[in-house]
């Protein structure tokens, strides 16, 4: 085991007769902030999705704590059409309820836009929400996917400070999918792809 | 206000020149003058019979339509959400869909005896496979993203169900609701036709014998608006409001 983090190995794991990872192994200590890097289509999304246990068809391990509390920002931010920000929030249950909702969403930078639905806020705006929901639920393990890719370098800037703060505060698990070499500074340790 | 009904007041005047003018040429007792299907509206007003066929007509047609929309969407939910069950039971669908209405009440009055269960039970059977329908289309268009989303979250099945795959399913649930109300209050009228002792299909029946095509007319028109009311006085306003998201 890595320390109560991400022990994983990928002997083989295909789309259909397309190989897209072969003896791959990553080992994320618990409190550890990973990035993987690599040009598009080399597997990161793919991996992401395994360690977070969206893909389960490879050949290969997987193991994580059951107690491991997983969160995850994909590349859209998959906010609920029909809830508002808070609302979206709110469903996770998080430890900390409204108020921990409330905080977190003025944190991101969206007070004021609490009840607004997705489709009343920009896309930057709801990648925001994405990245609160993940946040406010208290990770031991957060799962980034490109979570800053289009963001204006400010926003994008204003959000790793959050995420870097945030895991001062309460250090948590970090694996990142990213392009950009601005989120290299968040990591302690780089894996390419 | 006023620009946007314009066009409707103009097709209704236009309907009731054609009728009246058409009326005009025919037998009185084959097509009435709308005057005269008013006068034959007011006397069963007047005499209390029409409130009381419309108000069993509109009893039968909510409980058929509650049973059938509730019924028809669990089943839809369970086609569309598992290909097994969709391979096995879909078949059944199809037949169901293409089994005339009119055998259906038939074989539910032989079977069940002439009842008001079997009547209502044979009007839901009828729009069930609609609703069913429907709501698979619906269930099978729900983004799989969002059900990622919610099995990363750790939701459970109760609130998946009922934050992600039913607001997903309302507009679907609108449209097999408006579709099934006009369905069903016609094979109502069918169902109190050949086998209950009061509503709207079985005055019409009784007047039909006598041939009193202003009566007929009369009943047909009134239930008409009290559909066209639920329609637009609770469906459109419940379906604005369910889809205020959409932003």
């Amino acid at each position: 085991m890595c320390g109560g983090g991400v022990d994983l190995t990928i002997e083989r794991k295909q789309f259909g007769d397309r190989l897209i990872l072969q003896r791959f192994a990553l080992c994320v200590r618990a409190g550890e902030a990973v990035a993987l890097t690599g040009p598009s289509g080399r597997g990161k999304s793919t991996v992401l999705r395994i360690v977070a246990g969206l893909d389960r068809d490879f050949h290969g391990q997987r193991q994580l704590d059951q107690a491991v509390r997983v969160t995850m920002v994909f590349q859209e931010p998959r906010l609920l059409p029909w809830r508002t920000a808070r609302q979206s929030l709110l469903l996770c249950q998080p430890p900390g309820g409204a108020e921990a909702v409330a905080a977190m969403l003025q944190a991101v930078g969206l007070a004021g836009a609490e009840d607004l639905y997705p489709a009343q806020m920009s896309l930057g705006m709801q990648r925001r929400a994405a990245l609160a929901r993940a946040l406010v639920m208290q990770p031991d393990l957060l799962i980034l996917d490109e979570a800053f890719a289009s963001l204006d370098q400010t926003t994008a800037e204003a959000m790793r400070a959050l995420l870097r703060s945030e895991r001062q505060r309460r250090p948590f698990t970090l694996l990142m999918a990213t392009h950009s070499p601005d989120d290299l500074a968040l990591v302690d340790r780089v894996v390419a792809l | 206000m006023l620009n946007r009904s314009l066009p409707g007041i103009l097709a209704a005047v236009l309907a009731l020149a054609l009728w009246a003018g058409a009326a005009g040429h025919w037998p009185q007792a084959h097509l009435p003058t709308p005057l005269a299907v008013l006068a034959a509206l007011e006397k069963a007003a007047a005499s209390g019979e029409l409130w009381r066929h419309l108000a069993a007509t509109l009893g039968r047609v909510v409980v058929s339509f509650v049973l059938a929309m509730s019924l028809g969407t669990a089943v839809g939910c369970l086609l569309g959400r598992s290909p097994l069950i969709n391979r096995l039971f879909g078949g059944w669908l199809l037949v169901l869909l293409n089994l005339p209405a009119l055998v259906v009440i038939i074989l539910a009055y032989i079977w069940f005896g002439l009842t008001e269960a079997a009547a209502v039970f044979a009007v839901a059977l009828n729009k069930l496979p609609h609703v069913a329908v429907t709501v698979r289309e619906g269930s099978r268009a729900l983004d799989p993203a969002l059900e990622e989303m919610a099995i990363v979250f750790q939701w459970s099945r109760w609130r998946r169900l009922r934050h992600i795959l039913l607001p997903h399913l309302v507009p679907y649930l609108f449209a097999a609701a408006r579709s099934g109300l006009a369905l069903i209050w016609k094979i109502v009228l069918v169902v109190e036709m050949l086998g209950r002792s009061n509503g709207v299909g079985f005055q019409i029946h009784l007047l039909f014998q006598v041939f009193d095509v202003a009566g007929i007319l009369a009943y047909s028109l009134a239930f008409i608006a009290v559909i066209q009311a639920v329609e637009w006085g609770v469906l459109r306003r419940w379906e604005a409001r369910c889809v205020r998201w959409r932003g």
